[in-house]
Parts: C-alpha cells; structure tokens; sequence
C-alpha cells in the first residue's frame, strides 16, 4: 500500500518466487520414489495378527453427547496456537514470555466453556459404524460392497521399512476375517446464533474464543469416542485405561486417519465415509463441494485396530499410481490430478 | 568494591593491552561441536562414574570409581573428567581458527544445574579441570604463537532456575533458588576455575539479573578471601521478540543493575543471531564505560532445534558490527563450529576495537526498566504509600495478608508519576523480613509496578539485606548512617556495594541525630567522604537524607526545622553537585495529622523551597500534591511563615487558620487505584481504554469525546487512532499478545460503531471521509469453511487502520471479484484450510487476470504456503501475489 515501499517490496516478492519457481524446476532427483509395484512389494503385513471382532458392528449414533463428559478429553495446546501463542500446555501458562496472556485467555476460556455446558450453547453428535472389510490391493472394500480407495507410499526406504498404504492394516483374502471402522462427530451444533449474537455485539474477542472452544470440543469427542470404541463399542481394547496425557500421546492401539491428512490425503474420500455413516442424518453433518465439514467444528475418520497400525505420511506419489488410483476411482487423469494436486511428484499438463 | 591486587598483573595486563589494539575473538560452542562425537551413556561415564547406586557387596567394578545413579549422557560439563581428550581438542580447533579468548566446559558446572545428575559433589572439580584442560591447550598454543597471547575464561553459567521469577504461574510470590544458595554454589565454582588457572571469569548466558548478581556477589566474597582478583566479564541474553532478558530487563536496565562489579566487559550472547542481536549491542555501546562482546548464536533455531546460519552468514553481519565499532570482543555460541570463528576472526582483522563510552555521571537506577536521574529530570518522587509506618492502609493489608490488594497501592503509586516506590515493613508484630521478601518477590511478577526501581527502607539491617537479596535491579538502600559509628557504617556500606546498590544515608552520627544546619552538613560530608574514599562508592549513588523533621510542634526548638533542612540542602548541593538531597516530606506536616488539607499545603510550600535549594528527591505520595500556586493565599503565607521561621508567632497562626480547614475533605482523595485514569482527559481516556481493552466506559466516554469534537472523524483519528498505534506498536515488538489485541480491537469496534451514524450525517453534509490505510476484501473460498484464522488477520488488519470487508466463508470467486469491485478494494486477501482450496485460490487468480483486476492478492491459511503461492498462484498473475505468514509470538520454552 505505501507508494515508496511497494516498489522495493513487489520486486522483492516477484525475485524470491522467481527463485521458487527455478529451484522447483531444477529439483531433479532430490527425493527419488520407488515404482509402485517395488512399493508394494514393500507393503507393511497385516501378519499373525487375529482381528477381534466388534461388540456393537454397525451403526451407532449418538444424538447428544454430554459436553461436561468431554471436559476431561480437551487438550489445549493447540487452542492456544489459534491464538498465536506458541507453546504446550500446561507449560505455557508458566511461560515467562506469555505466560500471563495465556493465563488470562484461560480463565476466559474457562469461563466461557462453563457458560456453554450450562446453558447448552451447543450440541454434540456421533456416529460409528464398523464393518467386515476386505484388503483388496491398495483399496478395502466394506461389508462387501463399498470400496474406500488409498494411496501408498513410494519413498525409497530400506527394506525392513515398509512403504505404507492404510489398507495395508486390513488382511486380504487369504487371511481372517476382519473390520474396519469409520466415524463422524460435530461439537458445533447451534454455534451460528451464538455467533451472530456476539458480532452483533461488535465482540470478535468472543466470538473467536466460541469458534476456537467449539473445535476443541469436536476434537476432545473425537477422543472421546474413540475411547469407547476402543473399549466397547469394539472392544478389542477392554482393558485400557489411559489419563488425557496419554491419551493426547496415542499410547493406544489403533489408529484414526482422516481423509485429507497425510495418511490418505484425498479429501474426496469423505464422500463414501459419509455415506457409510449417513453422516447427515446421524451426526448432522455435511460436506461442502470440496469436501470440507459443516458445521466447521467437526472431525472425522476411519478406526483402524491392527496393534501395528501407525499414521504415515504417503507424501510425493508417481504418474503410474495417479493413474491407476484414477481408473479405480472412476475419475479422469485430469480429475485425479486435481484432486491429488499436492501430492504430485510430477508437474501435470 | 576494593581494588585488590591482581592475581596475575602481567596476564591482566597483556589481555587489556590486547583489548586496546584489536578486537577479540572468543570461541564458538562446545555442545555443538560435542555431539558431533555421539556420545552414548557409556561415553558420558567413562570409566569413572558406573551405574548403579552405591559400592555395595555386589560391586563387581574395578578400579577407581565412584558410582552414579542418574542417567548422565548430555551431561557437557562431566566430559571434562571422563573424556578430557575431546574437550582439548575442542578447545584447540578454536584456538586454531584464531580464537584468543577460549571458554571453559563449565556452563553447567553449579550444584544447581548437576543436581539434574546428582552430581553436585562434582563441582569443584568439573570447575577445576574445565579451567585446566583449556589452559593446558591455551599455554601450548601460546607457546607456539607467542605474540597472540590465548587466555582462558572461566564461565559461570546462569543455572537452570531464575531468583526473579516463580516457575509457578499460579504462586507467583513462589521462587525455587534463593540468592543464598546461588552464592554458595558459584563460590564453589568460581574457587574451581581460579584454581584450574582461568585467566579471567565470565558471567554468562545471563538471563535473570540476579542470578547474575548473586554471581558477581560471590566472585567478591572469594577475590576478598584470597585477597586478589581476576577480571570478570558479563554477558546476558535477549529473549527473542521481546527485546528483553527472561527476567523482563532491558538492555539498559540490565548495564545498570550489573556495573558495580567494574567488569572488564558487558555484552550479550544466546538465544538471538547477530543480526537481532544489533539493536542491544547498540545501547550497550553508547552507555557502557567498559569494552563490549558478543557471541550470538549461528541464527534463530529451526524446527528441529539446528542452527542454519553459516560462517560466511555470521562473519558478514558480525564484521558489519566491527566497522561499525561496536565490538570489542567477538565469537559465536550455539551452532557455531571453528569454521564459524575463523570467518569471523577474518571479518573483523583490521578493524578497529570500540572506543570505551565516556557516559556522564548521573544516577542510574534501574527496576526492569532504566531510571536515570538528569538535571533536566527536576524532581524524583518516591512512592510513599507502600510503607507500614506511613501508611495505615498498606499496614492493615500486610497484617491481614492481603498482599494482592498491596500490590494495587505500589500499582496506583507508579500509576500516579512514582518513579521509585519506597517499601517499608517494620511493624512491631511483622517479620519484616519475611513480608519484604515476599512483597518484592510479588512485585517481581508485576512488570507494571516492576519496571520502577525500588527503595527498601528499614531501620533494621538484616531486613534491608533480605531485600536486596530479591531483587534484580539497581535498587536503593534506605538507610545506612554513622549512628553506630564508622566501623559499621562501613561494613554495611561495603555490603550494599557488593549488591550494587545506591544508598541514602541519614544524618545522624554517634552522638545522635542532626538537628541543626551545621549538624546536617557536617554529618553528611564526613558520611560522603567516607562513602567515596574508603568504600569506592561514586558520588552519583550517594543520596543525603538531612532530616525533615515537624514544624510548628509548639516546642520553640522545633522552629528551625524547615529552614535547617533547606539551607542544610543547598550546601549539600553545592559541594556535592553529583549526589542527590531526598527527605521523607509528610514528616513535616507531623503536627497537623488529621487535616489533610492544611498538611498538603505545607508540602507544597516546603517542596517548593526545598526544591529551590536543591533537593531533588522525595518520599511522597506520589498523585496528591498540590501546586503552590493553587494555594488560598492567606493560608501559604502562614505556612511559608512557619517553614521558613519567618515570625515568632507563626504556629500559632497556622494552628487558627488551621481550624477553618478542619473537616474539610483534602484534595487527597484515595481513590482505588483501578479508577485512577477516570480522573483524566476523554482523549486519555480512550486510549487507555483502547490500550488495555477496557469496554466498560466506552460508549460514554466517545460520546464525550464526540461533543468536544469539531468532527466526529477526529475523535478516530485523534485519540482512538493513538491508542490503536499503541496497541500495534507494542504487538508488533512482541509487548502484547494476540488475544489482549482482540480485545483492544473489541473496544475499537464499539467507540466506532458509536460514532458511525453522526460519520455518515457528515459524509452527507461535507463529503469528508475517514481515511484508512486502504481498503482489503477477505474471505475463505468457495467450498472451505474455516474462518478463524481469517477473522484473527481481519482483526489485526483493522488495528492498522485497514478498512476490511470480510465477505465470509465458501466464498465464490465471483462473487469476491464482485465485492471487490463495488468496494474499489485495495487488496484481496484469500483463505483456505483444506488443501482443495488451493485449486480454488489459483482459479480466483486466474479469473482476476481475465477479468483485468490489478489489485495485490494475498494468500493465506493453514493449505498454504510459500512454495505453492510461487509455484500455482503467482505463475497466473502478472500483479503481485504474497503469501502471508501468520506470525507467531516465540515463547520462552522455545528457544532451546
């Protein structure tokens, strides 16, 4: 904006980008893949392992998780990073730096989460399904029906580590029987007349502050149900017992990928998972037309229960695993292209 | 401090004489270069130290060995005794890149710090051998280059707890290390270098004061036993964003509290790069008389807790500094290898050392922030009110433990113009000695009472030494006198130098209080002299306190008082330009307790004469004293008469004129200190509102603003637009916090909200608009619904004064352009959290190219990123494209 600074700083920008661009072309084998078939030849085995079966297959749905239950479950560091402070809690309210401001923002979040439980500002849905599955490939198809497709990686690793693919947690048809499960839950219902209700009032501190609470209670009913999937709805974990602290650290079995995180970065995955739920009658959730959850406070994802299943990154793929990920999706080279734009080892087009 | 004799004269001489031709270089780190080797358990034991707890039966080892339980890898300093191979050849890598000063492995060489190992047993000779494995490699070096002389500088590190700080945000009164035993460790260590064979000893990595006070106290305490010293050098660390130390110093402040130990050098190291290090090595080198060092580390650190900034990064600004002449002294700190030092030993070849700073000799007084006394400052008031025998108020509230509400009334002082708070707690029935550290330890965690300095006032010496033991700023002892003859006076005066602190002294001697002119002057000269020629104080830390006794008592005697204490100032004044006169002024009003109004009327007359004689500091309730020319002048008169004993009748006057005024509330009002900035003008009304996000009074106070305003614009551009500058000033020096900026912005938002109608009728009228640094259209894109990150950069957009149109979330790209358009936007700024955002962002691109819209585009939210904006954005464009970061406040935990 300033007439005598924006020269020297468009420049500035425009040769820094420039720079981008050239060093991305010159890249060349910076990180070398590994061809598809030598990255499945590397899979991770679903081995010995003998899946247990669910208590409660199915759906289950929950129509109003009590918010007090789910106080426990809140883990606060990132809450603190939405308001750019930087650092973990409980240390950060010590910090000598932020420590006051963060202290301060606290109680206030304290204080308002109190006003939320008691005066019902919001309300909490789940649902859980889980279902017989099937590897088949780089895909597991469910109940024998619905197929949800993944992506592996294709790092160059040494042999002993695997090139990993979620579906590499379910066994295939030479092994047992086994499950997969899937999950949608929202913390923001009737969040909107709050919200208007402070910017109506000119609050945005406020305002804020419900939006940030909301998604941290989304995310502590992620935990949540987890728990209790893990414990009963599954139940191939009766005997855990684990505070919020180790809870926050996974010192559990089993795992919860969204679509759209680094283990299955495809967001358009949702769709079929929120089929399987029926998410929007259940839960109460919804998917934009790029996939994004409405209400905004929301969290979503499969179960996996192998004791060895661990989150990965799938990272840069090949032209040869897009193509064949598009065939099996239905898609076009262009769509698939699209759609996995950030994990293209190649530039399209 | 005493000017013992050096422990070895011609090394001392040849370091300065070095000093005086060229700049130093110091070495780089030793961890860095340490984990080069890998070090597993084994290795940090060696064959010394073996598992286990103790040589029970089942002890199956060998040899020398003593036992320890603790894991010990990490553990630096313990490789000094069990790999002393590595740390020579550490220490002579440097000495071969050209280093002339090398650092001992004793960074955490402190019970303190081993305790983590339980190996404090180990101190002394961790210390011992750290000096003597670098003197070892420095003597050989030496030898073969005979003409650059290699010193050895034994490091006290800062330990890992802080004597200013509770590690307990909810206790903040709470502290883990006290000043004693900081003292007692560092004597340990200190005697363990000196015996190694340190040529010099250096404080370092500073970053709360009074660890480093307790440091140099203890480095005395052993020079005076052995009775000779070495040169001590002094460096601090600058905490990031801040601009401060840890313990909330500035760089000012932080000279201030330290130059009492003389030191052959100040300067800073750690936790910033060069580059950030400038702004402080800037201040430090126009104020301190003594050389200047530096050894930033290679940058900031990156994810993975590594340094990135090369040799060539590091030699380039650094050698920048030297042309500069900022620098006397040069290395490099974490992240820094002898490649490192040798590329900064060439930078700097040539240049010419820093001149030593010729700083005037005034006062300087620091709390967390620098306090110089000038002789344009006039006068220096002293808060009163936190002083039980003064006081009744703060009596009862330290009686009843009410220390929160205590903390309000030192607030309220510095609130009111104290630019020093008197703290006093002798009551009979009080440890006063408990509750004046417990009350400094609270201040400690007020930045906004801390930043003052502070005076600590008890007849009693062992209270005054608690309170010194507590705090880490240049402070003021309140008093110290002849009353029990030289001896004494002496011993406490050497003791209050030692904690580097200037004193008042009252004139009072062996035979008893001064109550004449003659008395006052004389007691005090000898006092003065002694104090500078015996003790080495400088006369600038010297403050004379000639009594100020009661007026118009009754008691004939008595009547001189006033005109004593005047005179007896300016002839202190005048053979002592460079010291101060203080007096605690409510004593004069003693005989009129209970009529508020006629006692501040004294005050003022008394002031206003004393003030013209000379004196220049007061004990006073800071926000209750009245103008002299305000007084009704019939009751001046007959005050004046009785201060400067003018009549023989005047008490008897006053005491008549008296009785009219009784009853009659003084203008003294105590009001409670939260409401204090009520009693100002709207215009300073607002902006502390704004400043501290107080909505309270808003409404009311716009309005108010808005009828004494020729436009309702001006109020924005007036006082709402200087608070909103604070606000950004200080977030933007990492002062303030986001959410306290939200809630300026909070109250920004309803005073303007209040006034918009009456804009609008003006725009009607006169067409005269508010403007703004320019006009932004945000919004999240089509298909994405996450805003809050949005809303933050709307929020801090609109404190600079941006007007924002914030257009929402799944926003499509056409409806953006739209907006943009109708609105004559400046800039379009677009958000996104979920990766396929980022599509949506390089097709609203696209369509500005097409559509012809020339506006800058700015990128942000969680999908996005440097690389993409370069790669998918800005290739569409031929206007200008940024990707913006939201920036991140670094706390105190990060920078390891």
């Amino acid at each position: 904006m300033s007439a005598d600074l924006r020269a020297d700083f468009v420049a500035k920008i425009n040769a820094d980008y420039a720079d981008v661009r050239a060093r991305h072309a010159n890249r060349g084998d910076a990180k070398r893949l590994v061809s598809l078939d030598a990255a499945r030849r590397q899979a991770f085995r679903a081995g010995e392992h003998v899946p247990i079966a669910p208590k409660h297959p199915g759906i289950t749905a929950f129509d109003h998780w009590s918010l007090a239950d789910l106080l426990p479950y809140i883990d606060w560091t990132p809450f603190f990073s939405t308001w750019e402070l930087a650092g973990r809690y409980p240390a950060i309210l010590d910090d000598a730096i932020v420590g006051i401001e963060a202290r301060k923002l606290f109680a206030d979040a304290r204080t308002m989460l109190d006003t939320i439980v008691r005066e019902r500002w919001l309300q909490a849905k789940a649902v859980v399904g889980i279902w017989p599955a099937q590897r088949l490939g780089d895909d597991v198809v469910v109940d024998g029906k619905t197929t949800l497709h993944f992506l592996r990686q294709q790092v160059d690793k040494p042999f002993e580590r695997p090139d990993f693919c979620l579906a590499d947690f379910i066994h295939d048809e030479s092994g047992p029987q086994d499950w997969i499960g899937g999950f949608a839950v929202t913390a923001g219902i009737g969040i909107e007349a709050h919200v208007a209700r402070f910017e109506a009032q000119l609050d945005d501190y406020n305002a804020i502050l419900l939006k940030a609470l909301a998604d941290r209670l989304a995310e502590a009913l992620a935990e949540a149900l987890h728990h209790k999937v893990r414990r009963e709805l599954w139940g191939y974990a009766t005997g855990e017992s684990l505070d919020n602290d180790a809870l926050i650290a996974e010192r559990y079995d089993g795992i919860r990928p969204a679509p759209g995180y680094p283990a299955c970065p495809d967001h358009t995955e949702k769709g079929t998972l929120f089929r399987l739920l029926d998410a929007e009658h259940h839960a109460g959730v919804t998917l934009t037309e790029n996939f994004a959850m409405y209400p905004t406070a929301a969290v979503s994802g499969y179960y996996f229960a192998h004791p060895q299943s661990q989150y990965f990154v799938v990272g840069r793929v090949s032209k040869e695993q897009v193509e064949g990920y598009a065939r099996r999706k239905g898609w076009t080279l262009a769509q698939a292209e699209r759609w996995l734009a950030p994990n293209l080892d190649y530039d399209p087009e | 401090m005493s000017a013992l004799p050096w422990l070895n004269p011609t090394r001392v001489a040849a370091l300065e004489t070095a000093l005086n031709e060229r700049i130093l270089i110091l070495d780089g780190a030793m961890g860095t270069m340490l984990q080069r080797a890998q070090l597993d358990e084994e290795g940090f034991r060696g064959e010394r130290f073996v598992v286990g707890s103790s040589c029970g039966p089942g002890c199956a080892h060998f040899g020398p060995h003593e036992h320890a339980e603790k894991d010990l890898k990490g553990n630096n300093d313990l490789l000094s005794l069990t790999q002393p191979q590595l740390i020579r050849d550490v220490h002579r890598q440097y000495l071969e890149a050209g280093a002339d000063l090398i650092e001992t492995n004793t960074f955490n060489s402190t019970a303190v710090s081993q305790a983590d190992y339980a190996l404090e047993r180990v101190v002394y000779e961790l210390n011992r051998e750290g000096a003597r494995l670098a003197h070892i490699e420095c003597a050989a070096m030496e030898a073969m280059t005979p003409e650059q002389p290699r010193f050895v500088i034994g490091v006290l590190g800062p330990t890992s707890r802080t004597a200013s700080l509770s590690p307990d945000v909810n206790n903040p009164g709470f502290r883990n290390i006290y000043f004693d035993g900081l003292v007692a460790t560092y004597r340990e260590a200190a005697d363990g270098l000196i015996d190694g064979g340190a040529d010099a000893i250096m404080v370092e990595t500073i970053f709360d004061t009074l660890n480093a006070k307790a440091a140099l106290f203890a480095l005395d305490e052993v020079f005076a036993a052995r009775g000779t010293r070495l040169p001590v050098m002094i460096s601090g660390t600058i905490t990031d964003r801040s601009g401060r130390t840890l313990s909330g110093q500035t760089a000012e402040a932080f000279w201030y509290s330290l130059r009492h130990a003389k030191p052959l050098s100040i300067g800073f190291n750690c936790a910033l790069g060069a580059k950030d290090l400038r702004v402080h090595l800037d201040v430090l080198s126009e104020i301190a008389d003594t050389f200047v060092s530096c050894h930033p580390n290679a940058g900031l650190p990156n994810a993975f807790g590594g340094y990135d900034e090369t040799p060539e990064d590091m030699a380039a600004v650094l050698g920048e500094f030297a042309q500069a002449g900022l620098l006397n002294i040069v290395g490099g700190c974490c992240g820094t290898t002898p490649e490192h030092i040798a590329a900064i030993a060439a930078a700097v070849r040539g240049s010419v050392p820093r001149a030593r700073a010729t700083p005037a000799a005034y006062t300087r007084l620091a709390g967390l922030e620098p306090f110089v006394i000038t002789p344009t400052t006039n006068f220096v008031n002293v808060g009163e009110r936190t002083n039980v025998t003064g006081s009744a108020q703060f009596r009862k509230l330290i009686k009843e433990d009410r220390y929160d509400e205590a903390l309000v009334v030192a607030r309220q002082q510095v609130e009111s113009g104290a630019q020093v708070i008197d703290i006093n707690m002798d009551e009979g029935l009080l440890d006063a000695v408990a509750a004046m550290q417990r009350f400094l330890f609270l201040i400690a965690s007020e930045p906004d009472i801390a930043r003052v300095p502070v005076m600590i006032d008890s007849s009693k010496w062992e209270v005054i030494e608690a309170g010194l033991k507590c705090v880490q700023g240049k402070a003021i002892v309140n008093s110290i006198s002849l009353k029990e003859g030289e001896a004494a006076f002496l011993a406490q005066a050497r003791k209050v130098q030692r904690y580097g602190a200037a004193v008042v002294v009252m004139a009072f001697d062996e035979t008893g209080q001064a109550d004449t002119m003659q008395r006052k002057v004389e007691i005090l000269t000898r006092a003065h002299d002694l104090l500078v020629n015996e003790v080495g104080f400088a006369s600038e830390d010297i403050i004379f306190d000639p009594n100020v006794f009661a007026i118009a008592t009754g008691i004939d005697e008595h009547n001189a008082y006033g005109i004593d204490f005047i005179e007896a100032t300016r002839a202190l004044k005048q053979r002592f330009p460079l010291a101060h006169v203080s007096g605690g002024v409510s004593n004069v009003s003693f005989s009129f307790r209970g009529n508020n109004l006629v006692r501040e009327a004294i005050h003022a007359v008394f002031l206003y004469h004393a003030i013209a004689a000379g004196m220049d500091m007061g004990i006073v309730n800071a926000g209750a004293l009245p103008i002299y020319d305000d007084l009704e002048p019939d009751l001046r008169e007959r005050v004046e008469d009785v201060v400067m004993n003018r009549r023989s009748d005047g008490t008897e006057r006053l005491i008549e004129a008296a009785e009219r005024y009784k009853g009659k509330k003084g203008d003294v009002a105590d009001n409670s200190a939260a409401l204090a900035w009520r009693e100002h003008s709207v215009g300073e009304r607002l902006k502390h509102a704004l400043v501290h996000g107080i909505d309270a009074y808003v409404e009311a106070d716009t309005e108010e603003a808005r009828l004494a305003s020729t436009r309702p614009l001006d109020v924005i551009e007036g006082p709402l637009m200087a608070g909103m500058n604070v606000v950004g000033d200080l977030f933007g020096a990492g002062k303030m916090f986001l959410p306290q900026v939200v809630k300026s912005a909070r109250v920004m938002k309803r005073a303007v909200a209040h006034l918009i109608p009456f804009i609008e009728e003006e725009k009607r009228r006169s067409g005269q608009v508010h403007r703004s640094n320019g006009k932004i259209v945000l919004a999240t894109v089509k298909g994405d619904v996450h805003d809050i990150g949005k809303n933050i950069v709307g929020v801090v957009l609109r404190c600079n004064n941006f007007e924002v149109i914030d257009l929402g979330v799944m926003v499509a790209a056409q409806n953006i352009l739209n907006a943009a358009r109708a609105e004559k936007a400046d800039i379009i700024g677009l958000s996104g959290l979920i990766t396929p955002s980022l599509d949506e962002m390089a097709h609203v691109a696209k369509e500005m190219k097409r559509q012809g819209f020339t506006e800058p585009l700015l990128i942000g939210g969680a999908t996005t990123s440097r690389a993409h904006t370069a790669l998918k954005i800005a290739p569409h464009l031929t206007t200008p494209v940024a990707w913006v970061r939201t920036p991140r406040v670094q706390s105190a935990s990060h920078n390891h």
